[in-house]
C-alpha cells in the first residue's frame, strides 16, 4: 500500500474517528439488555437500517480491491456488484419480511435463531451457527488487517514503529471499534453505521463524478481503454474478458447468495415498525447503487490513465484506488474517499463481531440443549474475544485470513440461502432437508475453494481450474439441489410440524 | 399456480445450473447465463406471491424477467463487437446493456413495484394487527 500520510487526510481520518467514538460514547447508555446488544432495541427507523444494511454489506472491498479487480479482469468484474439493483428487492420480498414477523412473536435476534423457529431443529440451527463463526472468522479477520493497513499508510506509522507498525495500527484499529461495539452493542453500531454509511455514499458519488469528468466524460474514458494496447477492446466486453462461466457466476452468486448474509438479515430484525419495510428497497437499493458508483468510476479512470501514459502499468491491481486519489484527485476529496474507506472496513467488521458473538452466545449454547444467564455482559465479552482472537489471528496468519476472507461470502450463500429463503416460504421443506442443504453449502464450499487454492499438497486436484466455474456458484447450486431433493423425500406431511405463530409469519 | 411455477422453477434450476458447470460447452454456458437472472426471478415470486397468485405483480416481475433475459441473450449476441459495433450513451452496446440494463433499470422497476404493491401483497395492517394479538410475547426484562 502506497504511503497515505498528508496533512489533509491524517486530519480527515482524525475527525473521522472522533465522530465515530463520539456516537459510541452517546450510545452506550442507551444499552441496558441483550435485545439492545444485539438487535439496537429493535427501533430505528427505515433510513437507518437501509444505511446500516449497506455499510454492513459493503466492506472495504468495494473501495480497494473491486478497482484492482475491474484493473485486471475486465469490465465483466462488475457483475459481482451490478445485482445490487435488484437484490434488496429479492431479500425484501424473499425473507426480509418473515424474519421481521418472527421477530414480533419470537424473541429471535439471529439467523440461526430464525432457523431454529423455523424447523425446530437444533442441529439445524446449530449448522448455521458453525457456518456463521466460520464465515466471521475470515470475514472479520480481513477487515482487521485492513483495517491495520490503512491506518499504518494513513498515519505513516512504520517510520514510528519500524517491524511492529502493522501490530500497533491493527491494535489502534480494534481499540477504536471495540470501543462502541462492546459497550454500545448494535445501538452504537447502527448510529455509527449511519454516519459511515452516508460517508460512504458521499466520498463515492463525487469520487465517481470527479473519475468521469477528469477523464473526459464516459465515452472519451471508453474509447481510450478500447483502443489501446494495454487492455483493448476486451476489457470493455462484460462477457469476453472472463469465461461466461464466471461472469455470470458472479452474478448467481452475489445475487442470489446475497439472501443469506447474516450481517444483512441482522438488519431487519432492528426495525422498529415491520411495515416500514414497503420503502427499504428503494432506499436500499439506491444507497448500494451510489457506492458501487466508486468501483465503476475509478474502475474505468486508472485504465484510461494508463492507456493515456498518465500512469505506469500497475504492478499491483490494488493499488489503482489509492494511486488514484492520491495522485489525480484534490486532498480533501482524497481525505474522503479514505476515510469512506475506514468507515466501510470499520462499520463491517463492527456487524461481523456483533453477529459471531450472538453466535457463540446464543446460537451455539441453544444447539446444544443451553441458555446463557446473563446474554449482555457475555456478549460484550464474546465481541472483545472475537476482535482480538480474529485480529491475532489475522496478524499471525494474514494469508490464510486472507484466503478464509475471499470465501466467507459464499459460504454464507450456499450455506443459509436456501433453508431461509425457501423454507420461510415453503411448508414443505423439512427440517432434514434444511440440515442436509446447510451442511451441503458448507462442505461443498469449503472444499472447492480450498482445493482451488491450497499450493502445499501439488497432488491434489484442482476442480474446475480452466473452466472459470466459481466454487461458490457450485455449492449454492448444490445446496439448492439438495433441499429441492431431500424435501421430495420427506416433505410429505411438514407442514404439520410447523409451529402456529411460525406457520402465521409465514402465510403473512 | 405462480408459487407452483416458481418452486417448479427452481428445482429443476438448481440441478440442471449444477450439470452445466460439468457440460463444457457454448450451449451450456447459454444455458447457465440464462438461469442465472431467471434464478433470482422465481425466488422473487415465490417470496411474492400471496395464496398462490401474483395478481398486479405479475406485469412488473414479468418486465424485470423479460428485460434480465433479454439483457443476457443481447450481452452473448454483441460479444466481441465492442469497437466495430454501436455504442449507447457512452458504452459500447453490450457494456450499455450491462451497466444500464442489468445494473440500473431493475432497480427502479423491482424497488417501485415492491413499495406500491406492499399494502395489498406485502404487509397489511390489519394482518399486522392480527398477527401481534394472537401471538406477541410481552418484552423481555432488563437485565
Amino acid at each position: 500500500m502506497p504511503q497515505l500520510a498528508n496533512p489533509v487526510v491524517i486530519a480527515t481520518a482524525l475527525v473521522y474517528l472522533a465522530l465515530v467514538l463520539a456516537i459510541g460514547l452517546w450510545a452506550v447508555r442507551r444499552t441496558r439488555n441483550a435485545r439492545d446488544f444485539f438487535i439496537a432495541g429493535q427501533g430505528i427507523g427505515v433510513v437507518v437500517t437501509a444505511l446500516a444494511t449497506m455499510s454492513a454489506a459493503f466492506s472495504g472491498f468495494l473501495f480497494i480491491g473491486g478497482p484492482g479487480l475491474t484493473y485486471r479482469l475486465g469490465i465483466a468484474s462488475l457483475f459481482i456488484c451490478f445485482p445490487v439493483s435488484f437484490t434488496a428487492g429479492l431479500i425484501c420480498w424473499t425473507v426480509a419480511k418473515r424474519l421481521r414477523l418472527l421477530a414480533e412473536v419470537r424473541e429471535v435476534f439471529t439467523v440461526p435463531d430464525a432457523i431454529l423457529c423455523r424447523y425446530r431443529s437444533r442441529l439445524a440451527s446449530g449448522l448455521a451457527a458453525i457456518a456463521v463463526v466460520a464465515g466471521t472468522v475470515g470475514y472479520l479477520g480481513a477487515q482487521l488487517l485492513a483495517l491495520g493497513v490503512m491506518i499504518e499508510s494513513i498515519f505513516g506509522t512504520r517510520e514510528l514503529f519500524g517491524d511492529r507498525s502493522l501490530a500497533v495500527a491493527m491494535a489502534a484499529g480494534v481499540i477504536v471499534v471495540l470501543a462502541y461495539a462492546v459497550a454500545g452493542g448494535m445501538v452504537a453500531g447502527v448510529r455509527t453505521d449511519v454516519f459511515q454509511g452516508a460517508l460512504m455514499a458521499g466520498a463515492a458519488i463525487a469520487v465517481f463524478c470527479y473519475a468521469l469528468a477528469s477523464g473526459g466524460g464516459l465515452e472519451s474514458i471508453a474509447r481510450r481503454i478500447a483502443t489501446s494496447e494495454a487492455f483493448g477492446p476486451g476489457f470493455l466486453d462484460p462477457l469476453g474478458g472472463i469465461p461466461v462461466l464466471t461472469a455470470m457466476g458472479f452474478f448467481f452468486v452475489f445475487g442470489v447468495g446475497s439472501i443469506g448474509q447474516p450481517q444483512t438479515l441482522h438488519k431487519f430484525y432492528m426495525l422498529d415498525d415491520p411495515r416500514k419495510l414497503k420503502w427499504l428497497p428503494l432506499v436500499l437499493g439506491l444507497s448500494q447503487t451510489l457506492v458501487v458508483l466508486i468501483w465503476l468510476g475509478i474502475g474505468l479512470a486508472v485504465p484510461a490513465l494508463v492507456a493515456a501514459g498518465k500512469l505506469a502499468p500497475l504492478n499491483d491491481p490494488d493499488y489503482a484506488a489509492p494511486l488514484f486519489l492520491l495522485r489525480f484527485t484534490p486532498g480533501v476529496l482524497a481525505g474522503l474517499a479514505f476515510a469512506g474507506v475506514l468507515a466501510a472496513i470499520m462499520s463491517t467488521a463492527d456487524s461481523f463481531m456483533n453477529i459471531a458473538a450472538a453466535a457463540l452466545v446464543r446460537d451455539l449454547p441453544r444447539a446444544l440443549g443451553r441458555r446463557v444467564k446473563r446474554e449482555l455482559s457475555w456478549g460484550r465479552l464474546a465481541v472483545a474475544g472475537v476482535a482480538i482472537g480474529a485480529a491475532t489471528f489475522a496478524y499471525l496468519y494474514g494469508d490464510l485470513i486472507a484466503l478464509l476472507g475471499t470465501f466467507a461470502f459464499g459460504t454464507f450463500a450456499a450455506a443459509l440461502t436456501p433453508a431461509i429463503a425457501v423454507g420461510l416460504n415453503w411448508r414443505r421443506v423439512t427440517p432434514s432437508a434444511a440440515t442436509a442443504s446447510i451442511a451441503t453449502g458448507m462442505v461443498v464450499n469449503f472444499s472447492l475453494e480450498f482445493l482451488a487454492r491450497q499450493s502445499f499438497l501439488p497432488q491434489l486436484p484442482k476442480p474446475f481450474e480452466h473452466s472459470g466455474v466459481l466454487p461458490a456458484a457450485v455449492a449454492l447450486a448444490a445446496s439448492f439441489t439438495v433441499l429441492f431433493a431431500v424435501s421430495g423425500w420427506t416433505g410429505k406431511s411438514a407442514g404439520d410440524e410447523i409451529d402456529d405463530d411460525v406457520a402465521a409469519v409465514m402465510d403473512c | 399456480m405462480a408459487k407452483r411455477m416458481a418452486l417448479s422453477v427452481l428445482a429443476i434450476s438448481s440441478p440442471v445450473i449444477l450439470l452445466t458447470f460439468f457440460w463444457r460447452s457454448a450451449a451450456g454456458e447459454v444455458l447457465f447465463s440464462l438461469l442465472a437472472v431467471i434464478f433470482p426471478v422465481a425466488l422473487i415470486v415465490l417470496g411474492a406471491q400471496k395464496g398462490g397468485r401474483l395478481g398486479p405483480l405479475f406485469v412488473p416481475l414479468a418486465v424485470v424477467l423479460l428485460e434480465l433475459v433479454a439483457g443476457v441473450v443481447a450481452m452473448l449476441a454483441l460479444r466481441g463487437r465492442v469497437l466495430d459495433g454501436p455504442w449507447l450513451w457512452g458504452l459500447p452496446l453490450a457494456t450499455a446493456i450491462q451497466v444500464y440494463g442489468l445494473f440500473l433499470l431493475p432497480l427502479l422497476v423491482v424497488a417501485l413495484s415492491y413499495a406500491l404493491s406492499f399494502e395489498r401483497y406485502g404487509l397489511r395492517a390489519e394482518d399486522l394487527e392480527e398477527l401481534r394479538r394472537r401471538f406477541r410475547q410481552g418484552d423481555p426484562e432488563e437485565e
